[in-house]
């Protein structure tokens, strides 16, 4: 089990979008994938409990992965994040 | 795979299903029906049933509306109710997100889920 501490630096957040993509991403490893904040813990795999974690920019997140993937799955959601979800600002 | 079919008051359902579509990024397939107010009931119901057919997939489909009690959820009951499909009424975005992300689930598994994804988008915060 992996756990790592991450930053939305992202202007909009986890926003509709955004989560649908990080939704997608967590979709694709076989691994349980789990985002906390404060004190929600939502399954990363739902895009309605990504949504409701309600996370602005600058929101600090704790990401929680746990199965045979979980190396790949970590580099792969915090890369999406890091990269700002794929967005200019 | 679970066919969805909207029926609502006109434009709503193509506009649940548009924002969908831009949120998820892919095409939700999806029969949507409008019912206008000055719609003929026994035509609209015709028009009903028809999609029910074309909208089904192998595992059947369920119905979304958006109003219960108004004429695009009684004519939903009344062309779905006897083939024993689940309408569900209330339809939100969160509802419509949580059915295209499960649609592989069987009719009255999703349609749970359905009712489960549309209470959770409501939050009085």
């Amino acid at each position: 089990m992996i756990r790592r501490d991450l930053k939305l630096t992202n202007r909009l957040g986890l926003h509709a979008r955004a989560a649908s993509k990080l939704v997608q991403t967590a979709s694709q490893f076989d691994a349980e994938v789990w985002l906390e904040r404060d004190s929600r813990r939502v399954n990363a795999k739902s895009i309605m409990g990504v949504l409701m974690l309600a996370a602005p920019c600058g929101a600090e997140l704790v990401l929680e992965v746990d199965g045979p993937d979980e190396e790949k799955a970590v580099e792969a959601l915090a890369g999406l994040i890091e990269r700002r979800f794929g967005e200019d600002e | 795979m679970t066919g969805i079919i909207l029926v609502t008051h006109a434009g709503l359902g193509e506009s649940l299903r548009h924002q969908a579509e831009v949120i998820l990024g892919k095409l939700a397939p999806m029969t949507t029906v409008s019912i206008s107010y000055g719609a003929d009931p026994d035509l609209a119901l015709t028009e009903l049933i028809a999609a029910l057919g074309m909208g089904s997939d192998v595992d059947g489909a369920v119905v979304l509306t958006d109003l219960p009690g108004a004429t695009p959820h009684n004519l939903a009951q009344k062309a779905a109710g006897s083939r024993g499909v689940p309408v569900i009424s209330g339809v939100n975005l969160p509802m419509l997100l949580k059915v295209i992300n499960h649609a592989d689930k069987p009719p009255n598994e999703l349609a749970a889920m359905a009712s489960l994804g549309g209470h959770q988008g409501i939050m009085n915060s």
